[in-house]
């Protein structure tokens, strides 16, 4: 009869489980890596443009040459992009074409300065300037003087050139090309990182003792930080199971109960991600990430059914650990905040699996009781906590919160010299952070509205990227042909080089409007998001009603803080609802001594977590959150279990162990939320064995 | 008549060595470096700059200054008054060429122009080519400057026919 139950539980989990694993993969939806997707609220996602915005700043890679000898740059430059040609399209930024076409029609072209004198007809400033380039011996003639007598069209090619930075400084020679990774390759680092090792490769093999080259953009910080980070989490995950299977032995004298162990987590993974694809079709990944708690979690239900399973109230102690868990989870839902949703979702569901799979199917394992009952030392907790409240004191209550995207990461020395090369090679165009967003019926259209837009940003005096400033609308390539024929009719004859008819041809000059479509698509796309919508970089905002801009760092930075506020107003209901639910199971008195000393327990950790990282973000307070989640246990099973000590101190141990680990890992935003995790758990374990000392 | 023959070979090939052209003889910059040494100078320059399609020649003179701290300095005073800066501020690309000759730091300009150098006794001459993957190979055809103690003329040759001749004289 036993066996018969054992089985039917058995067989009734494993098709629970296959239904589960099944429908995950046919309930439509896959894995969500957009990040911009995960952070931004859906109401500013859903404007069509942000996305390939983000897309389009964030899938660049600017691979700049450094050498003390120009042509040893030059030739491989030349090596390199003949071989990254196969695979990626470099960005022509061959200008010789576009100054055929200017010279085609250089009545066409004008400068702003020289516009303004010809619109204020000051004609004789104009012709005292033609005097200078005319005796300037270096001056460098685009037409030919009997075309172009005012030296109007150098003078327009000039106004275009303080965008480009200089390129010989510190006595070295600099140069560099902007590789165009795929479509999403911004949105989805997955897809680049693949990418950027083949780039790297062909740099590693190109690059010499005379010339240097580095990597920038987007695409290859993703890289470096995935990478760096896949290391840090497989190295510590290595660390950590290891700490466990050594503390499995020390108790048990053998491994057979990691099976279990191990059986209960896939399931408990598998009902989160089944529930995710119920909930949201689609999964973020970076919810995933925060959902590898679940691992941290789950161990410690096994524990404390192998420590304490005979005990008289074992399943009430599991039901409330599990409840007081899942609380701050379920407040997280109730933000409202996409990525906080997907992981409450997750976590309550894969605790709720974890926790039915230990309480009807351990009992099915033949499982050996431990031998060996592991226990702190009390005294040298009593160190502990005093070492950390003397930190908490140390601290000086001081809080200071960064919000700013840029914060949650800190480039390595190559990352930070080439993104720093790059500032000074294209003039400082990471200051341009203001982007202002023009749509147009065609090329024409669009063109015009970037010239409305441009001469209200010159009113404003605020410096500015357009693609009018190269590119100019037909009407405005008449307006300049009038003004140039007005500068004709009025002081040719004071240009005594000329014969009579050279003069009467340039008056008689008609207008020939210069097409540039074919140059928007190719040399221009940076201005464009599609054949309909161009952009134009600013350096701060415009502020006019019915023009939509957008400062995407700002913007996300802006949406960071208010989630962190959000939270933080948020959290004390949460422990307010940790302590109710307490409060029906045990004793208001049993309820007080269980959630004072947890939510307490948080205070100290912010304020010694600021002192140590200097600052707090969002990501330190879904900590706070996660470390009420992961210790309400560590209270629970101390309140009315004989034997949980142990499992409290190996649950305690391989969870602070890893965070601890975690917490000195190069990628700043995951060292910043472990630190946080480590100092709040050890407070909370430290604080239990105190509090429940027998 | 034989010996008249012989007179006038010998004279040939003096001539030969006096209007040698420069672009015969390819340098190095570290040659150069070395060889050709000038310091800060102010001198008269006349000009003479001729544009294709334009039948009259453009002619100018004035004081020419050259600061080894500071930079070049056209100072026109014929026909018109006017100042032409080349210094690390303005004209940068003219300076760098000035300042490579002036101050004898070819190794700059090296990787944007085959260098050419030729010197007979005190008298020297210096030829400059846009090579070919440079940006000024684009309008510049080349560049030669004549000298002794001082710079005493220079020629630059444009792409599009535009022609310019500095004479200096102390």
């Amino acid at each position: 009869m036993v066996q018969k139950v054992k089985f039917l539980r058995v067989f009734v989990f494993l098709i629970v489980f296959i239904v589960m694993l099944v429908s995950s993969f046919l309930i439509k939806g896959g894995f969500e890596g957009n990040l911009i997707k995960t952070i931004m609220p859906s109401d500013i996602t859903k404007n069509e443009d942000v996305i390939p915005l983000y897309n389009k700043f964030n899938s660049d890679v600017r691979v700049i040459f450094e050498s003390k000898n120009e042509e040893d740059l030059k030739k491989v430059k030349e090596k390199f992009i003949l071989e990254a040609n196969e695979k990626f399209l470099i960005k022509d930024n061959d200008f010789s074409n576009l100054i055929k076409k200017y010279s085609s029609s250089p009545t066409n072209f004008l400068s702003k300065k020289t516009k303004k004198l010809l619109k204020d007809k000051k004609y004789d400033e104009i012709y005292n300037n033609a005097l200078m380039e005319l005796y300037n011996p270096f001056n460098i003639q685009i037409v030919p003087y009997d075309k172009d007598p005012y030296f109007l069209l150098s003078d327009f090619l000039l106004s275009l050139k303080p965008d480009y930075g200089d390129k010989f400084f510190d006595d070295k020679y600099y140069d560099c090309i902007v590789l165009k990774l795929s479509d999403n390759s911004g949105l989805a680092p997955d897809n680049s990182n693949i990418l950027i090792e083949d780039l790297i490769k062909i740099k590693e093999r190109i690059e010499n003792d005379d010339v240097a080259i580095y990597l920038s953009g987007s695409p290859v910080h993703s890289y470096y930080t995935s990478k760096s980070a896949k290391f840090d989490i497989n190295l510590i995950c290595i660390l950590s199971t290891l700490l466990t299977f050594i503390l499995t032995y020390l108790s048990f004298k053998n491994l057979k109960i990691i099976i279990p162990v191990f059986l209960s987590l896939i399931f408990g993974i598998t009902g989160g991600i089944f529930a995710l694809k119920i909930f949201f079709g689609n999964i973020q990944l970076l919810a995933l990430v925060f959902a590898t708690a679940i691992i941290g979690l789950g161990v410690d239900y096994s524990f404390h059914y192998f420590f304490s399973k005979n005990e008289k109230g074992f399943i009430k102690n599991l039901t409330t650990s599990l409840i007081s868990t899942a609380i701050p989870f379920i407040i997280f839902y109730m933000t409202g905040i996409e990525l906080l949703r997907e992981i409450a979702v997750f976590i309550v569901f894969a605790l709720i699996c974890i926790y039915l799979f230990v309480l009807f199917l351990f009992p099915c394992f033949k499982l050996d009781d431990p031998v060996t009952f592991l226990k702190p030392n009390l005294k040298f907790l009593k160190i502990i906590f005093f070492a950390l409240t003397l930190l908490f004191l140390f601290s000086g209550f001081k809080l200071k919160f960064n919000d700013c995207l840029t914060s949650f990461y800190v480039p390595n020395y190559e990352l930070m010299k080439s993104e720093k090369l790059y500032e000074r090679l294209s003039n400082g165009l990471s200051d341009y952070k203001n982007i202002i967003i023009l749509k147009g019926e065609n090329y024409e259209d669009i063109i015009q509205k970037n010239e409305k837009v441009s001469s209200l940003l010159d009113t404003k005096e605020i410096k500015y990227l357009s693609v009018s400033d190269f590119v100019k609308s037909e009407n405005t390539q008449i307006e300049n042909y009038n003004f140039v024929h007005g500068l004709y009719n009025s002081n040719l004859d004071k240009i005594e080089l000329l014969t009579k008819e050279q003069k009467q041809n340039l008056k008689n000059e008609t207008f020939k409007p210069v097409e540039f479509s074919a140059e928007l698509k190719t040399k221009f796309d940076d201005f464009f998001l599609n054949d309909k919508t161009s952009i134009i970089l600013s350096k701060e905002p415009l502020n006019i009603n019915g023009i939509f801009e957008i400062n995407l760092t700002a913007e996300i930075s802006k949406f960071l803080k208010s989630y962190r506020v959000k939270l933080l107003k948020i959290l004390p209901l949460a422990c307010l609802c940790i302590f109710f639910v307490l409060s029906f199971i045990y004793k208001i008195k049993t309820a007080f001594k269980i959630s004072l000393p947890l939510i307490l327990g948080l205070f100290p950790t912010v304020f010694i977590s600021c002192m140590i990282a200097r600052e707090l973000n969002l990501f330190s307070i879904i900590s706070l959150f996660l470390i009420l989640g992961f210790t309400a246990d560590y209270f629970v099973f101390k309140t009315d279990s004989k034997n949980s000590s142990s499992a409290v101190f190996i649950s305690f141990c391989t969870t602070s162990f890893s965070f601890l680990l975690l917490s000195f890992s190069s990628f700043k935003l995951l060292s910043s939320i472990s630190l946080v995790l480590f100092i709040g758990i050890l407070f909370s374990y430290v604080l239990s064995c105190l509090v429940f000392k027998k | 008549m034989k010996f008249l023959r012989l007179f006038f070979v010998f004279l040939l090939f003096l001539f030969s060595k006096a209007f040698a052209n420069v672009f015969d003889y390819p340098s190095s910059a570290s040659k150069i470096n070395n060889e050709l040494k000038l310091s800060d100078v102010r001198l008269r320059f006349e000009q003479k700059r001729t544009f294709k399609n334009v039948d009259k020649p453009v002619v100018s003179s004035g004081d020419f200054v050259f600061l080894k701290d500071r930079g070049a300095y056209f100072y026109t005073k014929f026909p018109v008054e006017a100042t032409l800066e080349y210094t690390r501020q303005t004209n940068k690309q003219a300076n760098d060429i000035i300042n490579a000759v002036m101050r004898g730091q070819f190794d700059k300009i090296e990787n944007v122009f085959a260098l050419f150098y030729y010197k007979e006794n005190s008298k020297w001459k210096l030829g400059l080519k846009p090579k070919n993957n440079a940006q000024a190979a684009e309008y510049l055809s080349d560049m030669q400057i004549y000298g002794e103690n001082y710079i005493t003329q220079i020629i630059i040759n444009f792409k599009n026919g535009n022609k310019t001749e500095i004479w200096f004289k102390k």
